[in-house]
């Protein structure tokens, strides 16, 4: 496409969510719900056909010309021999087009869900706006291609998850959960900062195209640029919630609903992959951080998984679902699987909205109970909703020729031959491993809820929600079952519609951790992965079909250290609390105790005391007595007959 | 006929009575005395005046040092006034009591 | 002559101090009537006789009358004894240090011009009083009676006519203040 098309497609599929952000936030108190909720629905849906015409445009352009960097203006010129600058560069390619896809598609969705939601709510208009404006960060951040541009759009993205997390602001679960996650992220933003300078330092250039082009200034394997790619691989994990950056995620679940469905499953925990992803020119350079990041994402797929087991808030299960799959998508970019990696992230973003909204649903009906141990026997009760989260379910658990069955195997059918370390099938076997934990929690989570009998009297009264709620729900249900059916098929040389459309991004270089598995190989590996899904997935049916109601009941049997770690969360929490919360708050504690009266008060107190002191002995000269007085004038006056004798001479 | 050495001995005598004097408003506690001594610092300046005029050959010192003797007259009649209500209003004759200059 | 002004000189050194260290209060006013006639006699010895004679008839008539009535009217008790404290010390310090100094600047000859006061150290071989030498006719008409009236109705007609004033107003304040409060 041409400079031209690309610089408008940019500035309108950014424009409207930013418009739609100021209008809500500044407009939408004085024009009532009506307004909002069109400007806020219409703003996305408008950056929905953007995309779409972007999507055309890459797809449809010759061969080689598909990516596009465009600069719609300078913004900072350092100028002098640096020949640094600013620009507001936004690159349109492949990689681009889907995430501009999948956030403005699904976000579109959840905004329609949003509107049914946050019926009952006052601040509908503050949410909308945050809401459109999380939706412009994302998109600056996708499309960056300067890094400032990249820093803006990724520290306006942990912005937008405080403002939304935290927007029952009376709440103060909710408000310290916005406080924890944005706190994390800053770590991760230091961590990015700190990268980026080094970039910078070696490269002499702001703009990722010439940064990817100048690979040279970083010798290969070097501490250099495996430094860089740790710094990197660390924003990335705090963003993605992934170990050891993971706490803020769970009780980000404070937020409403449509939140945690547009945040915490389709866009921002992604933002981490598509950074390593955007970034794979360095990390193919540091194999080193590229193992680092496979086995933390492996490990934090299984640790998710195994507390997605007893817990029983529903949101949270859910939550930890999230951390787990991205988990697996961390892992397949680490080892260079990239189409497949971000293959899963536009399956996951549509099933696992899905699963959010649907819960939402069920929240929502039952008057917000999210103890799934109060739930049961809505499958006949709400119907759609059902069918719906049962479709979420199977996809999410790897059935047969579901979408995130598609997924998930052609992300493992890499990880048979590739991975760090001397022999890279272990972690394969860690991902089957998280396959069977999969099935168990996802069919735990469907079977406690949904089938059954209720289990408090409001369970008999249920109904399902409004259109609003329920239409994108199905859409999405339909989604996961057929989506992936033209994109790509987990063998290889069969279809792979999604992989092609993908491939211009990834051309320059290959992962040294990658190795393409033969179709025999691939074949195996599929039907290890599929099976290991349905084991999970059966074990969870035989497991809470008949032994309702008490999900606890079978993690009970299981020796006690496991039950333990996985509902408290591995400990990390309490961990991070007793050895870096409490210590900065000591420190803080003793700066109010000790430095402030005894160090800084002191000094000013000391001012006003030694002014008070002097005040009052210089009051003592007052006595009232004639003589005293006298006597100070006798005393002036033998002085200045002395000043007269010895100097006036 | 005069000694000229003499001017420093007046010069000093009336240093000395003027702080003399200084020094009994000082020491002394009747408000009595207290204004006798300030009338001595008086006597002091007139010496002072007086030796001056001599010794420069002028009338002036004389007219200053009357004027000053009119001027302690009219000082000593109110204030002996004062020290007369005082005494009447049943107060102590002590300087040390009649404080209410005090803050 | 220098024997009567020392003598003089003396008596009303000791005289002040007596008006000083007394602790009757009438020995006060006492020594302070001695002193006051002496400071006359010094007057007369220094060609001033108008003004010996104000003083004798003024403050030693007059002024010094009405502080030995006073005394005799109120009749105060003796005073303990002078205590030692620091506004002692002043005084006592200040009489020594002021006198030793005005006597010893004196001394060295501090010379007076139409131009304003400034100390001249002048060589000792030279009279320091030199400006003091005048004839002796000069002399004897500068203190008398004529030359001082002289000057007091046309030079300084205008503070003679203001200390009347204050002297009527403070007759007149005497005897406001003295006055009973009508039952």
């Amino acid at each position: 496409m041409s400079v031209g098309t690309a610089s408008t497609l940019v500035v309108l599929v950014l424009l409207f969510p930013l418009i739609g952000a100021a209008f809500n936030g500044f407009l939408g108190p004085v024009f009532g719900r009506q307004f909002v909720n069109i400007v806020g629905t219409v703003s996305i849906f408008a950056s929905f056909v953007v995309s779409c015409l972007v999507l055309a445009n890459v797809v449809g352009a010759p061969a080689g010309h598909a990516a596009i960097t465009v600069r719609l203006w300078d913004w900072i010129n350092l100028g002098g021999g640096t020949n640094l600058s600013v620009g507001m560069d936004f690159t349109l390619d492949a990689l681009s087009a889907l995430m501009l896809m999948v956030i403005t598609g699904v976000g579109f969705l959840i905004h329609v869900y949003s509107v049914g939601y946050m019926e009952h709510d006052t601040g509908f208009a503050r949410f909308f706006s945050y809401m459109n404006f999380f939706i412009f960060s994302m998109l600056t951040l996708v499309l960056a291609a300067d890094l400032v541009i990249l820093i803006i759009g990724w520290a306006l993205v942990a912005l937008s998850s405080y403002l939304l997390i935290g927007f029952w602001h009376d709440r103060p679960t909710a408000v310290a959960a916005a406080r924890k996650a944005f706190i994390t992220q800053v770590i991760g933003d230091v961590a990015l900062v700190i990268a980026a300078f080094l970039i910078v330092l070696n490269t002499h250039t702001l703009s990722l195209p010439n940064i990817f082009a100048r690979t040279q200034a970083f010798p290969a394997g070097g501490a250099l640029v495996t430094g860089v790619c740790v710094l990197l691989a660390i924003g990335a994990f705090a963003k993605s919630a992934q170990f050891p950056l993971h706490t803020w995620l769970p009780d980000a679940m404070e937020g409403p609903t449509p939140v945690s469905a547009l945040i915490h499953a389709a866009t921002m925990v992604t933002a981490g992959v598509y950074l390593i992803a955007r970034f794979h020119v360095l990390f193919n350079l540091a194999p080193v951080a590229e193992g680092l990041v496979a086995c933390v994402g492996m490990g934090t797929g299984v640790m998710a998984g195994i507390i997605a087991l007893s817990q029983i808030d529903i949101k949270r299960v859910i939550a930890y679902s999230t951390m787990s799959q991205i988990g697996l998508m961390i892992y397949a970019v680490g080892i260079g699987a990239y189409s497949a990696g971000l293959f899963h992230f536009a399956m996951h973003a549509v099933f696992k909205a899905l699963l959010f909204m649907a819960a939402g649903n069920v929240i929502h009906a039952l008057h917000d109970e999210q103890d799934i141990r109060l739930m049961g026997g809505l499958h006949s009760r709400m119907k759609w909703t059902h069918l719906a989260f049962g479709a979420g379910s199977l996809a999410l658990g790897g059935f047969f020729l579901f979408s995130g069955w598609f997924s998930k195997e052609d992300l493992l059918g890499f990880g048979t031959l590739s991975g760090p370390g001397a022999a890279p099938w272990l972690l394969y076997m860690v991902g089957v491993g998280v396959n069977v934990l999969t099935g168990l929690y996802a069919f735990r989570l469907y079977f406690t809820v949904f089938q059954g009998e209720p289990q408090t009297a409001r369970g008999f009264g249920v109904k399902e929600p409004g259109y609003t709620m329920l239409i994108p729900v199905v859409i999405l249900g339909a989604l996961s079952v057929f989506v992936a059916w033209p994109l790509q098929f987990p063998l290889p040389n069969t279809i792979h519609v999604f992989s092609d459309f993908l491939s211009p991004v990834f051309a320059g270089s290959q992962s040294p951790l990658l190795h393409d598995p033969s179709f025999g190989l691939a074949l195996v590996g599929l039907i290890i992965g599929t099976a290991a899904s349905l084991i999970g997935i059966g074990m969870a049916t035989r497991l809470w079909y008949e032994h309702r109601p008490d999900p606890q009941v079978v993690l009970a049997r299981l020796p006690r250290v496991i039950p333990l770690l996985s509902y408290n969360k591995f400990y990390f929490d309490e961990i991070y609390d007793r050895a870096l919360v409490q210590p900065v708050k000591a420190v803080a504690r003793t700066a109010r105790r000790v430095v402030e009266p005894d160090v800084m008060d002191s000094w000013v107190e000391g001012i006003g005391d030694l002014l008070r002191g002097f005040s009052l002995d210089l009051r003592t000269v007052q006595t009232g007595l004639i003589r005293d007085y006298a006597s100070i004038f006798t005393v002036f006056a033998v002085v200045l007959v002395v000043v007269w004798v010895f100097i006036a001479r | 006929m005069l000694n000229p050495n003499l001017f420093p001995f007046l010069l000093g005598l009336a240093a000395f009575l003027f702080t003399v004097g200084a020094m009994g408003v000082l020491i002394r506690r009747n408000p009595i005395v207290v204004f006798m001594c300030i009338e001595l610092m008086l006597n002091a300046a007139n010496v002072a005046l007086v030796a001056y005029g001599r010794f420069l050959n002028s009338e002036e010192g004389q007219i200053f040092a009357f004027m000053v003797i009119v001027v302690a007259a009219a000082e000593v009649v109110v204030g002996l006034a004062l020290i007369t209500q005082i005494f009447r209003l049943g107060r102590e004759l002590d300087v040390d009591d009649l404080s209410e200059m005090k803050e | 002559m220098t024997v009567i002004f020392a003598v003089v000189i003396a008596l009303a050194a000791v005289s002040a101090l007596g008006v000083v260290l007394s602790r009757q209060t009438i020995y006060s006013a006492l020594s302070l009537v001695l002193t006051v006639t002496m400071l006359a006699v010094l007057f007369l010895l220094l060609n001033a006789q108008f003004l010996f004679a104000v003083q004798l008839i003024i403050y030693a008539g007059a002024v010094m009358v009405l502080f030995v009535f006073i005394v005799a009217l109120l009749s105060p008790d003796a005073e303990d004894r002078p205590t030692l404290d620091l506004r002692a010390v002043i005084g006592i310090l200040g009489v020594v240090v002021v006198t030793a100094l005005v006597f010893i600047a004196a001394r060295n000859g501090i010379t007076y011009s139409t131009s304003g006061f400034h100390g001249v150290a002048v060589g000792a071989a030279s009279n320091p009083y030199h400006t003091f030498n005048f004839p002796q006719d000069a002399v004897n008409n500068a203190g008398n009676v004529q030359t001082v009236a002289g000057q007091l109705f046309t030079n300084y007609l205008l503070p003679f006519e203001i200390t009347s004033m204050l002297l009527l107003v403070a007759a007149i304040g005497a005897v406001y203040l003295t006055r009973r409060s009508s039952p």
